[in-house]
């Protein structure tokens, strides 16, 4: 009887094992997507609140937590608007004269971009922080491809997919992310590829090309679909080995991806 | 109808707050995955044989909400709720203390074989960097593992409550439902 019922039970795992491997070799996601689409619709308003909630919760988490710090924190911050207070001062003439390289190069603007702002409502559920959701999609105009930057032009993704209401938007740390990027202060040409989630790789860099740990790296304009000039990161290790064909380079996130709360979507890619 | 609207709102909300809440509020590393304590819960309630196509529509609809491929987590989830069963058959009806000990393990042992399986099934390779990710990405520090887990305990007796009584209710309901008949 004993064996009878494991044997059962065993029939059962098997078959639904079996309908589980032909559909993760058969891979059906676009047959899927419109129950996808559905539920995400549905279930918006459900997901917003409990992502709100996620927010308070953690900024009260982190408020308690730092409760020490802030006079500490405090003191380096006055420190550190006396400098920015300098640095503006230079800066603003320094706006004019990039303003004018811009017209030049024709270049657009960050502030010509048409941003769609987004807030975060969701995460990638394993913790390979690959992607996010956002809560904007096909009715606010997004579609697929569209870069994902946040503050002022730091490219942190793409998106990937698009439902009704929300998007998921995949990082450029995703290991089959590929962006053409260049650096500003050599122009050395490049590819930066994910490296599963832990960063970036700046990869078939010409040796003829030079590389300094600390330039910075923007998108270039070979991508169709990234406009040019979005900051990627700096440079923080050099990998260069006189047989090899190309250089590679470690480049440095300027945001924690993991901190994310808005990002903006960039819907003209055009320029 | 009553059973099959509970179970459905069992696994939403399990979702939900997962991908929601959970996921949004542990930025850096997560390892509590409310479906497996759910998983873990209905088998130790219910059984294998009672819960077993419900635990096919949670693998189900965490694929269509997250996972790149449809088919991973069902496959994951059927056959991890069938060790379970498998053990659990041999120790926890029997004796407490190493009952406690053995959820405990399937919890850990749940959320480090779902971190590992979702990178190599979505991938559908095996490779070197793929074993470093998984492993910085299932174990930062030690105060966050133990952390982590005890809290991923504190949130089993939560659902194991909730599931209990949603489990009860429905056992109630179907006995009034007999004595009717």
């Amino acid at each position: 009887m004993s064996r009878k019922f494991t044997s059962k039970k065993i029939f059962k795992v098997l078959a639904v094992c079996a309908i589980a491997i032909l559909l993760i070799l058969w891979n059906p996601n676009n047959f899927f997507n419109g129950v996808r689409g559905f539920f995400m619709g549905v279930t918006l308003p459900v997901q917003k609140f409990l992502s709100a909630g996620a927010t308070k919760t953690h900024s009260f988490g982190q408020a308690i937590y730092s409760i020490g710090k802030i006079k500490k924190e405090n003191k380096y911050l006055m420190e550190e608007n006396l400098k920015l207070r300098a640095q503006n001062a230079k800066f603003t003439d320094i706006m004019k004269e990039n303003e004018d390289l811009r017209n030049q190069l024709k270049i657009s603007s960050r502030e010509e971009f048409d941003l769609e702002p987004a807030r975060i409502i969701g995460k990638d559920i394993y913790n390979n922080d690959s992607w996010i959701l956002i809560d904007k999609g096909r009715k606010n105009g997004i579609e697929k491809g569209m870069s994902v930057i946040v503050a002022d032009g730091i490219l942190v993704g793409k998106i990937e997919e698009v439902f009704d209401s929300t998007a998921r938007v995949v990082f450029i740390t995703e290991k089959l992310m590929n962006i053409n990027v260049e650096t500003v202060e050599t122009g050395a040409v490049g590819v930066a590829k994910g490296d599963y989630g832990l960063g970036l790789i700046m990869d078939l860099v010409l040796q003829t090309d030079s590389l300094k740990i600390g330039d910075r790296v923007i998108t270039s304009d070979i991508s169709q679909d990234v406009p040019r000039g979005l900051l990627v990161g700096e440079i923080r290790e050099i990998n260069s080995a006189q047989n090899d064909l190309f250089q590679k380079a470690v480049i440095s996130l300027p945001v924690d991806f993991f901190k994310l709360r808005f990002v903006f979507v960039i819907k003209n890619t055009s320029h | 109808m009553n059973k099959f609207l509970l179970r459905i709102f069992v696994i939403f909300t399990v979702i939900f707050i997962q991908i929601n809440f959970l996921d949004l509020i542990f930025l850096k590393n997560n390892l509590i995955n409310l479906s497996i304590l759910t998983l873990v819960s209905w088998i130790v309630i219910s059984g294998f044989e009672k819960m077993w196509m419900w635990i096919f529509l949670l693998g189900f609809f965490n694929d269509v909400f997250f996972a790149e491929r449809i088919g991973f987590n069902i496959l994951f989830f059927i056959i991890f709720a069938y060790l379970i069963s498998f053990a659990s058959k041999s120790f926890i009806i029997e004796r407490k203390l190493s009952g406690f000990l053995l959820v405990a393990v399937f919890i850990l042992l749940g959320s480090f074989m779902g971190s590992f399986l979702n990178l190599l099934i979505g991938e559908l390779s095996f490779s070197k960097e793929i074993l470093i990710y998984g492993a910085k990405s299932y174990f930062i520090s030690w105060e966050n593992f133990i952390g982590a887990n005890i809290f991923a305990g504190v949130c089993f007796y939560g659902i194991y409550t909730f599931i209990n009584k949603i489990e009860k209710h429905i056992a109630r309901s179907d006995s009034k439902l007999n004595i009717s008949f």
